[in-house]
């Protein structure tokens, strides 16, 4: 699950919010949902496209919830149901029970197999009963059975896992509570979860630390329907933005066990409109793994405000520069956003040991997170007996390579282990092991004591004590203590400004 | 008014000749320069010249509107950023590239990044019997476009994928793509995507949920 630079795993967060009691948010969820709720839910769903608009006025204008805690005023009317649903459509399935039962046929006579109430799926196949096959993830593997299309939801496509390659990741949706709109958003208010998609979170926070009203006016809570609309800008061709409108109830991809703590955007406890912004973007772009597959965090935010973005390129900075830039960005009102190296060249390590000809190495880092980016291993005999250079053939996601060159016989390297072992050819090998050179580009952490991330994205916080800058790490742990300007010149590869409105965007 | 030629040696700064009008002869060598275009202009590159940016940023971007910038017989490498590493195109402006070879440029940060070779979101991005070859991204190591950007391939090879989001305009005729061509829109707007006589040897992935327009001619 975890990817590139999401945010660790459940198991390893730092300073989560004290847990609720997961039983009693599921039986309040329980006891919202019954069949009369579900029946009148069919067909309400149909707003998964933009709302005309004509519409935006009476959006503007609707008599909205404006707070208060989740289900007080109203009762809950259950997730989205989509009015129309499709092969491909992906889903969850949602009923009144813990678990909710998959049939061997479409006439749902024979039962074939229960999942996790809010279990995602796939439609495969529509029948004319109403009957839906699904495939859904059980375990490591991927089954499948008929339901009632009662208990379908529509549901975003959740993120391809890592670890099992060909399946989704191993998440439930489930019901979160939370104020109903933002209440004084911020940018501390963001936390990424298992989802690569920092340039998404960071731009959320960078836009809530500029412009909080635009946060607020981007949710507009649906007290009659349950649902959240999230307002996003799109362009024409020529400049033009105009505002879209997208959809999603407040049922959330959680983490297996832990119905109440989001396996996305999002803290057990948290404020929920990140979880809900960033559910209603990958329900526009296509789902999580659509978003979570590449961003562009000055594209990002200009979605988000509607202003279009400025981009700057640090390395184009002195450092002198670099705090009156960013004092007067902030003076300006401007969302900051700023993104970190890729990778690090690594010192020359000497790590080789062995005799002959078969030698061995283990790969040393500055920090237990680091890793070498497949493809980038170079290793040199510094007194020159080796006669040629040897490389590492990886690729980007590859767990294990080959090191060629002209000396070697046979070679290896472990990424995940941080191994290496080499056979040189007959007398083709260095004087000493030690007179072997290794250099790589590393990622994960390439400021250890900065606690500085590669190839992640950041929102600016503001400058300390005039002389340095403080940045907030989305997933909101891992915090980055503030650098100095030579800091950020050395790791930080850009950086992105918006000019979020002020005020009220509603009027 | 007639046009400024100046002739830049390796070594030499690029920036200060990007004025508008200009026509900047690259000599034979690389030039190692990340450069920010905005001002119309053409680069010509002499035969043997390199523009490396040297992973100081995207080795070519153009982030202001309404510019003609033309880019001829160069090879641009070296490029790094968030979104396309070549050659970012954010303005409303018209880039043409011509006989250019976009290769060792990645868009990495952030989580991944868009377009290792070529990104647009905004403007006309046309490219004539380019080669885009050993860029790297999580999406589009090849080209990439989305918001409302439009592009136009003409001829020429590109190596590794390329991605049309939202609504994008990308029209391709001729030439090779030997990743996978991927196409999706949102829920408010579809792509289009038009191939005449290229050959996408990893094939065409068109979004079953949020399909673009597409059309394919003579492949």
């Amino acid at each position: 699950m975890l990817q590139h630079s999401a945010r660790p795993s459940a198991q390893v967060r730092e300073g989560e919010a004290p847990k609720q009691e997961a039983t009693a948010q599921r039986s309040d969820r329980q006891s919202r949902l019954g069949n009369s709720a579900i029946a009148d839910r069919q067909g309400v769903g149909a707003a998964d496209a933009g709302i005309a608009d004509t519409e935006l006025s009476s959006w503007l204008d609707a008599d909205v919830d404006r707070g208060g805690p989740h289900g007080a005023s109203t009762d809950s009317l259950g997730p989205m149901r989509p009015a129309k649903v499709s092969q491909g459509t992906w889903g969850a399935l949602v009923g009144k029970a813990d678990s909710v039962d998959l049939f061997s046929a479409a006439d749902l006579a024979s039962k074939a197999l229960s999942v996790t109430d809010g279990t995602p799926c796939k439609v495969l196949k529509v029948d004319g009963s109403g009957a839906l096959q699904v495939e859904v993830r059980v375990g490591k593997e991927k089954k499948s059975g008929w339901v009632a299309a009662a208990t379908f939801t529509e549901q975003p496509q959740l993120n391809r896992d890592d670890d099992a390659p060909g399946l989704k990741d191993d998440f439930v949706y489930a019901y979160q509570k939370g104020d109903h709109t933002p209440v004084d958003p911020k940018g501390t208010d963001t936390a990424q979860g298992a989802l690569g998609d920092c340039y998404f979170i960071a731009s959320m926070a960078a836009v809530a630390n500029a412009s909080p009203q635009s946060i607020k006016d981007a949710i507009k809570y649906n007290p009659a329907k349950e649902t959240y609309t999230v307002r996003f800008f799109e362009e024409s061709y020529g400049g033009a933005a105009k505002p879209v409108y997208i959809e999603v109830d407040a049922y959330l991809p959680t983490v297996q066990g832990n119905r109440n703590d989001p396996a996305y955007a999002g803290e057990p406890g948290g404020k929920l409109w990140p979880a809900i912004m960033e559910k209603a973007y990958a329900k526009w772009k296509g789902g999580y793994e659509a978003m979570g597959n590449g961003g562009y965090g000055a594209q990002s935010m200009a979605e988000i405000t509607g202003a279009r973005s400025a981009e700057k390129n640090p390395r184009s900075m002195k450092e002198d520069e670099v705090i009156p830039y960013f004092e007067k960005a902030k003076k300006d009102g401007m969302a900051i956003y700023a993104a970190v190296e890729n990778s690090r060249q690594s010192d020359v390590q000497t790590p080789f040991t062995g005799s002959g000809d078969k030698l061995n190495a283990t790969i040393s880092h500055t920090h237990r997170w680091n890793h070498v980016v497949p493809g980038t291993v170079q290793i040199a005999d510094k007194a020159g007996k080796m006669k040629g250079g040897i490389r590492d053939n990886g690729k980007d996601g590859d767990a294990t390579g080959s090191l060629t060159g002209s000396p070697v016989q046979t070679g290896s390297i472990d990424y995940k282990k941080h191994t290496m072992a080499l056979e040189l050819k007959s007398g083709q090998g260095p004087a000493a092991p030690e007179d072997l050179e290794l250099r790589f580009s590393y990622q994960g952490v390439v400021n250890a004591e900065k606690v500085l991330v590669a190839n992640h994205a950041y929102a600016f916080d503001g400058v300390v004590n005039g002389k340095e800058l403080q940045f907030y790490n989305p997933w909101g742990t891992w915090q980055p203590k503030p650098i100095t300007p030579a800091e950020f010149l050395k790791h930080f590869t850009n950086i992105s400004t918006n000019k979020a409105p002020q005020g009220s965007t509603q009027a | 008014m007639g046009e400024s030629i100046v002739r830049v040696e390796p070594g030499q700064p690029i920036g200060p000749h990007l004025v508008p009008g200009a026509v900047v002869l690259l000599a034979s060598g690389v030039h190692r320069e990340s450069l920010v275009i905005e001002a119309s202009v053409t680069l010509r590159g002499e035969p043997g010249a390199v523009l490396d940016a040297e992973r100081r940023g995207p080795a070519l971007l153009v982030d202001v509107d309404e510019l003609e910038v033309v880019v001829e017989d160069l090879t641009v490498t070296g490029g790094a950023g968030e979104a396309g590493g070549g050659l970012r195109l954010s303005g409303w402006s018209e880039v043409r590239l011509v006989r250019v070879r976009v290769v060792g440029n990645e868009a990495t940060v952030a989580d991944g990044g868009v377009g290792g070779g070529i990104y647009a979101h905004r403007g006309l991005l046309r490219l004539s019997d380019c080669t885009v070859a050993e860029n790297r991204a999580r999406a589009a190591s090849g080209v990439g476009l989305s918001g409302a950007a439009r592009g136009e391939i003409v001829g020429g090879r590109i190596e590794g994928d390329v991605v049309v989001l939202d609504g994008a305009e990308l029209t391709v005729v001729g030439g090779v793509i030997t990743g996978a061509l991927r196409a999706r829109g949102t829920t408010t707007r579809a792509p289009t995507v038009v191939l005449r006589g290229v050959a996408v040897e990893g094939g065409v992935e068109n979004d079953v949920n949020l399909p673009a327009a597409l059309v394919v001619e003579d492949c």
